[in-house]
């Protein structure tokens, strides 16, 4: 004891020792006490909730994914009750993506998304996407975190590439945009469909029941009644939300559309059908948009509000398709684009632009922040134009859109 | 007539009884060898220690010359004056006599004579200089210090032939008598600190000093600590380096561990080979090291914290990794990382005190059998055994602070198991707050990065090049601090 | 009086003390109540109170070796010093409430799911404790160590919110006018940081030039926390009172997140050490200033145990909610602050350079 009096250092590893270690080997691990959520599915039939949580089975195999769903009047009901069906706490720190379908965007989507929005998390790294028919069977097609599903997602938030649609929405940008003045976002669409070719493919179980036990098994067997097979489907499809509502589905074609408005979008391609000159012959050529130049600009003339898009476009020819094969498509002097190719090519953007702009003009939604555009380089003129209009909601009629399209071939 | 035989008896009586007199206050040992001898008419008793004496000194230097020189009516001094030219011989009284023998020394004791001639023939059994073990040098000088204090001075003074390298020497240890040589410039060092380490080696009347560890703990402001306050090395280039930066070195006979003196904790983290390398590969291992110090302390107590409180942080598929191999473990993720620690630590134990010839089976069945099986047992998890070997390795990138750091891992460990990585921060929060208070010496502890000296920033973590330290260190105080000028300058 | 505390020890006090809190809540607070325009209130607020620092600066240089409560008696007498120093002590208790919470807070926003308020406080009482009875020398040495890794994760947070903002959505530019200065009282809570500089009045190595440095590095600092406003908001725009943790949000948008590691906790713990030296800070202060009111010379660190004790239980009282306790600073106690930090550097200032030092009031130093 005397010698424990003047080694004040020992007393301290001591006392931390006595105090420390019993409270330190009662403690239960949090990873094997929570439930690791990885993707959240929100379907609505009638007045009620169907949640689906995708969630990792420890120790069954590497990076094994499960799916369960459960009902409720509310989104924090469904996963309280799931919570207590499963025996752990859901934990979304890890939560990559919430699907909903159609019915659920219809209704009011901030209802459904109220009680995930208030969790503590890492709300930028969850992605928002849509589905038309049930999100349910999208994450039970999903088999692992190396799925196609996945891959898409990771694709996005690594390299910020996405090859030809509309970069993924995060949970964040939601918010922000509700928040806002504009109130309107496109959320891509991804689907699930029936995957036809013979050999099997993925086995989708969808897992209807509500889960008691705290382990079930996943692997193999299971619920397999009818032997379907299903894949993904990430088409480039969009749905426009609009003040927390579905407002419509843009299909593959009309996203295209859109996403010339879109400096984002770093890969692109373009179509020009029978196409005539001195070369190409009732050719369909294929063009690679490797750069993409954009500049907005909005001004007033005589009170009129001007929308100005600047696009400097840097293309390559990558495919073209005639029914004969002649040699002098292939000699290199000749790729060079005639003025009349470019001309070709700057009327089908131009095309497309105006395909957009009477599509969001018509349907009344600004996912090209045109409202935010005015409001923050034009402040009086635009509110003083506001002012004019009956109802802000339809700013974009009177708004003329201007294109100013060169293009550049890129070899 | 009467008289000689009178005398003559006495002085039979004095030489060779005042040896065995000397024997006998020496409990009579049968080591002590006392030799009666007569050398042209006159008779001595010559004593000495058997295993301590080079015999051949002793006919060479000592009989030798005596048997040229020795008259029957010849004193001691003059003996003395004609015998000096072969060796090195004094005169001491029978006390001084006494210790010199003990020392290897070899007395000649002459009749009529109170006093005693005493001969340096000491022969220590010793090891030569070699390149000592835990500091092995790329490139660079390889002599090291071994345990004879001579030797390590001799050491020293090859490499400084300097007027102004004052040597000081001490005995402490009442039966051990040990010598210390206190050495230091007297033109760079600070008078303060040499006169500090004095008075704290004479403060302790202590038995014996058989290392030169014994010595660290006097000089320590907080001998408690597991902190050392003191420097040490083996290899006299290094003790030079020192002494050049307003150091002083404190040698210790019997050890081959010289301390020095002030210490600051970042010289741990500088290593002999780092003055002979390009300095950009040494800045990069010097972050290595770095690296390796928060590597060794923190990673196991991050890890159980990561697993008890955060695991939020790890990305997916390190969770799926780390869940799936977790799952089924029987023990709590702390004691699953103390139970590997400690068999790290028995193995590393065993693995130093067994024979040679064990050392392969040792190592079969450590790494293999305890390693590899009870992984597939299900009782640990090969992260954990990833993150625990680990540490263990990087303990040793810093073998000065390796007990230390030791101590220091399962203490974090522990914190981390308990509050987390709040209770980490705290815990190194409160470890740096306790080293910022270490200053000895007139020198803090953690410099030079607390308090912040700018110019010793070229030789601490990120290393300058040799020609752009002008200035010694300014952490350690000094008299002159001009280190390096140009040949112009000092003409002027 | 030993000068145990360096010029660059000092500046990186004063950066601790400024930027902790302003980068941490404060952001969302001006996000929710004033919004885009928020980051003009934030300079402005800033360069009143950097007036303060200029104030104490003067008063330094003026009474070198003397300690703060010295300067009080040359300029007020002993009663009225007395007086001052108590009002600072309860104002820098108010510091250490707020503090307090906001660690407890940002550790359960950010690292922990279900934080118990005993696990949390009594280690982080034992190693306030430890640091004040090692001195402001170790402290200032504690700081010296820690704040340039602090420094650095700032500037990291500000980078990467300079590259994610955008920068447009500063526009329209004071679209509401300048109005919303006339609200600047609510927001004395979270200023009046410079006070800190009282616990070294004495202590520090004045070097050549020593006010250019300290001076610039502050300018530096204030331009940098209003950036720092303007970063996030334009980063998350009408998101951003949903973020209540400003600095490390930010660090959410690190590139490749998700896959190879989520970055933002680093920046968590390393606002971790900058909260506790920031609460240390304040408990030190409280330490110093009652010890002088009631001239309490040994076992000083009773009163600390003391403070902590009040501080605790104010905050246990109100469940640690930092949003009930800044209604209540709000509503009830800005004027207090005001006070201190508007009338007291103005009385200062004036009885400063009306008071001519006289010679046999210079203290002989050690």
């Amino acid at each position: 004891m005397r010698y424990l009096k003047h080694n004040k250092i020992l007393i301290v590893i001591l006392v931390l020792f006595v105090v420390m270690f019993p409270m330190t080997i009662s403690l239960p691990q949090q990873s094997r006490s929570e439930n690791i959520v990885t993707a959240i599915g929100i379907d609505k039939s009638g007045e009620e909730y169907e949640i689906s949580l995708q969630y990792l089975v420890p120790g069954s195999s590497d990076k094994a994914l499960k799916c369960s769903s459960i009902k409720g009047k509310s989104v924090g009901e469904a996963i309280e009750k799931f919570n207590l069906d499963y025996g752990k706490v859901s934990g979304f720190a890890h939560c990559r993506v919430i699907v909903f379908n159609n019915e659920a965007s219809d209704g009011n989507l901030n209802e459904a998304l109220d009680y995930i929005q208030r969790i503590k998390t890492n709300t930028n790294n969850i992605f928002i996407v849509s589905t038309e028919k049930s999100a349910k069977d999208l994450l039970s097609s999903v088999k692992d975190l190396n799925s196609e599903f996945y891959v898409i997602l990771s694709r996005d938030s690594v390299t910020g590439q996405h090859n030809h649609y509309e970069s993924l929405k995060s949970f964040g940008d939601y918010y922000n945009t509700m928040l806002g003045n504009v109130k309107c976002i496109a959320v891509n669409n991804i689907n699930v469909e029936q995957d036809n070719s013979s050999g099997g493919g993925n086995n989708a179980q969808s897992e209807a029941t509500n889960e008691s036990s705290s382990q079930g098994s996943s692997s193999g067997g299971g619920q397999n009644s009818e032997h379907e097979s299903k894949k993904i489907k990430n088409d480039g499809s969009l749905t426009i939300i609009k003040d927390n509502k579905r407002l419509l589905t843009l299909d593959s074609p009309a996203s295209d559309c859109l996403n010339w408005f879109n400096s984002k979008i770093k890969d692109m391609t373009l179509k020009v059908l029978n196409y005539n000159d001195d070369i190409y012959q009732n050719c369909d050529i294929t063009f690679d948009v490797y750069k993409r130049f954009t500049n907005v600009s909005t001004y007033f003339v005589n009170g009129k509000p001007f929308y100005k898009l600047s696009l400097v476009v840097d293309v390559t020819i990558i495919e073209a398709v005639k029914e004969s094969l002649e040699i002098k498509e292939f000699i290199p002097a000749n790729n060079l684009f005639s003025d009349k190719l470019k001309q070709a090519v700057v009327t089908e953007i131009k095309h497309k632009l105006t395909l957009a702009e009477s599509n969001f003009k018509t349907n009344k939604y600004d996912v090209v922040n045109c409202y935010e555009h005015f409001n923050k380089f034009n402040n009086k003129q635009f509110k003083h134009y506001l002012q004019s209009l009956k109802d802000d909601e339809y700013f974009l009629e009177d708004i003329t859109f201007v294109y100013d399209i060169t293009v550049r071939q890129w070899d | 007539m009467n008289k000689k035989i009178f005398l003559f008896y006495t002085k039979i009586m004095n030489s060779l009884d005042m040896a065995n007199q000397l024997k006998k206050s020496l409990l009579d040992s049968t080591d002590i060898i006392v030799r009666d001898l007569e050398i042209n008419g006159e008779r001595v008793a010559l004593v000495f220690i058997d295993e301590l004496c080079n015999v051949e000194e002793l006919n060479r230097s000592v009989l030798f010359p005596i048997k040229q020189f020795m008259t029957t009516d010849i004193t001691i001094e003059d003996l003395r004056k004609n015998v000096s030219s072969f060796c090195n011989v004094e005169i001491l009284d029978l006390q001084q006599a006494k210790e010199k023998l003990l020392r290897g020394f070899s007395l000649i004791f002459m009749d009529g004579e109170e006093k005693v001639l005493v001969f340096n023939t000491v022969m220590y059994p010793g090891r030569s200089v070699e390149e000592p073990p835990t500091s092995t040098v790329i490139s660079g000088p390889r002599e090291g210090f071994n345990e004879t204090l001579k030797v390590n001075l001799s050491l020293i003074r090859k490499r400084l032939p300097s007027s102004n390298l004052k040597v000081e020497e001490l005995n402490i240890g009442r039966r051990t008598k040990t010598r210390i040589n206190i050495v230091y410039f007297d033109d760079i060092v600070d008078k303060d600190v040499v006169n500090e380490i004095k008075q704290k080696l004479n403060k302790f009347d202590i038995d014996g000093v058989i290392d030169s560890y014994y010595l660290m703990k006097f000089l320590e402001n907080r001998p408690n600590s597991i902190f050392r306050q003191v420097g040490n090395t083996e290899k006299p280039d290094i003790a030079c380096a020192k002494l050049l930066e307003g150091r002083v070195v404190i040698l210790v006979d019997g050890t081959p561990i010289a301390i020095t003196i002030p210490y600051v904790m970042f010289e741990d983290f500088q290593s002999s080979n780092d003055y002979y390398s390009d300095a950009h590969r040494v800045s990069i291992l010097r972050i290595i090291r770095v690296l390796g110090l928060f590597l060794s302390i923190f990673l196991p107590g991050m890890y159980i914290a990561l697993q008890l409180y955060h695991y939020k942080v790890l990305p997916l598929k390190f969770l799926v990794t780390i869940v799936n191999t977790t799952q089924n473990l029987p023990l709590n993720p702390f004691l699953e990382i103390f139970f590997i620690i400690i068999l790290f630590d028995i193995l590393f134990e065993a693995s130093v005190r067994m024979p040679k010839y064990l050392g392969m089976a040792i190592s079969i069945v450590g790494a293999l059998i305890l390693g590899d099986t009870a992984v597939k047992a299900g009782l640990v998890s090969p992260p954990g055994v990833m993150i625990v070997a680990l540490s263990a390795i990087t303990v040793y990138i810093i073998p000065n602070q390796s007990s230390q750091i030791s101590i220091l891992r399962i203490v974090f460990a522990l914190i981390g198991g308990t509050l987390g990585f709040h209770g980490i921060i705290l815990g190194m929060l409160f470890l740096i707050a306790y080293l910022c208070n270490f200053d000895s010496f007139k020198t803090p502890y953690l410099a030079p990065y607390a308090p912040y000296i700018s110019k010793d920033m070229k030789d601490f973590i990120l290393k300058d090049s040799l020609t752009t330290m002008k200035t010694r260190p300014q952490s350690i105080p000094n008299k002159n601090s001009t280190r390096l000028r140009n040949k112009g300058e000092e003409k002027k | 009086m030993t000068k145990t505390v360096t010029t660059r020890q000092l500046i990186l006090i004063l950066v601790l003390s400024v930027v902790t809190l302003k980068v941490l809540f404060l952001p969302n607070v001006l996000a929710s109540n004033i919004g885009r325009d928020g980051y003009i209130m934030l300079l402005f607020l800033l360069l009143v109170d950097f007036l303060n620092l200029l104030i104490l600066l003067y008063l330094l240089n003026k009474y070198k070796d003397m300690t703060f409560s010295q300067i009080l008696n040359t300029l007020f007498g002993k009663a009225i010093s007395k007086v001052i120093l108590f009002l600072l002590a309860l104002f820098f208790l108010s510091r250490c409430f707020v503090r307090f919470q906001t660690n407890f807070i940002y550790l359960n926003e950010n690292l922990y799911t279900a934080f118990e308020w005993y696990i949390f406080a009594f280690p982080i009482l034992i190693c306030v404790i430890f640091c004040i009875k090692q001195g402001t020398k170790v402290y200032a040495r504690l700081c010296e160590i820690f704040m340039p890794v602090v420094i650095f994760g700032f500037l990291v947070a500000l980078v990467v919110g300079i590259f994610r903002a955008d920068f447009t959505n500063a526009l329209p530019f004071l679209e509401n006018g300048l109005g919303f200065i006339m609200s600047s009282h609510r927001y004395s809570v979270w200023f009046g940081d410079y006070f800190v500089l009282i616990l070294f009045f004495g202590k520090i190595k004045i070097e050549r030039k020593f006010n250019v440095k300290v001076v610039v590095s502050l300018l530096i600092t204030i331009v940098l926390i209003a950036l720092f406003y303007a970063v996030f908001y334009f980063t998350y725009n009408y998101n951003s009172v949903c973020h209540i943790n400003a600095i490390s949000d930010i660090m959410q948008f690190l590139p490749s997140v998700s896959d190879i590691g989520s970055f933002d906790w680093i920046l968590i713990l390393i606002w971790d050490i900058a909260l506790f030296l920031d609460f240390t800070l304040s408990v030190m202060l409280v330490n110093f200033l009652f010890c002088e009111v009631f001239n309490i010379h040994k076992h000083k660190i009773i009163v600390t145990i003391v403070s902590l004790i009040i501080i605790v239980a104010f905050n246990y009282a109100i469940n640690f909610n930092i949003f009930l306790s800044m209604t209540i600073y709000r509503d009830y106690i800005f004027a207090f602050n005001i006070l201190i930090q508007a009338g007291l550097p103005i009385l200062l200032f004036i009885f400063g350079t009306a008071k001519r030092r006289k010679l046999n009031e210079i203290p002989k130093t050690q």
